[in-house]
């Protein structure tokens, strides 16, 4: 068995094509915390059931952020993301004393609607991105503040990294002839695009003044 | 972000670049793609804003 990277951060949330945005927002703001975002999509491994590596994927990460969103039906509803929700929960609450520190972040469209069709998380702090992958940046980085130790990257170069990965993004993939990347390379496209904006936003070295304290030209 | 962070805080990316499993872009050749998107990509509106606010400061100088 590979031993898992220590710091990840199991990511539950659908994988559909109207989820992709808030999907790769959500992952960017985990790599640019450092830390590496895992999910099911990295689960190929034929050898084992579904659950057993759904399994080891959470026994192997320390956080986890559950995204319960998508309720409607298609023709039916998809009870992926709650039982995932329990599972993780459950290693926290019954696991031996590693799984106990488990932290966890929930997220849904609007604040309280969750009341209605998952209540018995009720009392947890499940916060509202309102379907706006930015408003999911923001979020995941304040409860990685909250939760992990420093160094933080600042809310505004997070969101700046995000926007430039986006923007790049379609020029990038062009380039490598690749139009619809696998997990671990879509990873490695936003590590590259928050390497380039660190590049890009370094600080100046201060300006020369002359004997008076004026900045000299 | 100060010079000291921005260090610490590139070698983090870099760690995190080396610990992904998998993957099939070669290193050499996505950053050589990730610079020139940057460089080519089209200005955001408020990259047209901070050119006109520079040149309008080098005017009044």
């Amino acid at each position: 068995l590979r031993k898992p990277p220590a710091k990840s951060v199991f990511i539950n949330c659908p994988f559909d094509d109207r989820y992709l945005p808030l999907f790769r927002a959500l992952c960017l703001a985990v790599l640019a915390r450092g830390r590496i975002a895992r999910c099911a999509l990295e689960l190929s491994d034929a050898g084992y059931t579904r659950i057993e590596r759904l399994r080891r994927l959470i026994a192997g990460c320390d956080l986890g952020i559950h995204d319960i969103s998508r309720t409607e039906c298609s023709p039916l509803p998809r009870f992926n993301m709650p039982f995932e929700l329990g599972f993780f929960l459950g290693a926290k609450g019954f696991g031996p004393p590693l799984q106990r520190k488990k932290k966890t972040l929930i997220m849904d469209r609007r604040r309280y609607r969750y009341q209605r069709f998952l209540s018995d998380i009720s009392g947890q702090d499940i916060q509202a991105h309102s379907d706006g992958p930015e408003n999911v940046v923001r979020i995941v980085r304040r409860w990685l503040v909250a939760n992990t130790a420093p160094p933080h990257p600042s809310e505004a170069f997070v969101l700046r990294s995000y926007r430039n990965y986006r923007r790049w993004r379609p020029r990038i993939l062009a380039e490598l002839g690749s139009q619809r990347p696998d997990f671990s390379d879509e990873l490695r496209v936003m590590t590259y695009s928050l390497k380039e904006t660190l590049k890009r936003s370094r600080p100046r070295a201060p300006r020369r003044r002359d004997r008076d304290g004026r900045p000299s030209r | 972000m100060s010079a000291g962070q921005a260090a610490t805080y590139s070698g983090l990316i870099k760690q995190i670049d080396r610990t992904i499993p998998g993957g099939h872009f070669r290193s050499e050749k996505l950053r050589v793609a990730v610079e020139r998107a940057a460089t080519e990509a089209p200005k955001t509106r408020q990259d047209g804003k901070r050119a006109f606010r520079k040149a309008k400061f080098a005017k009044k100088r």
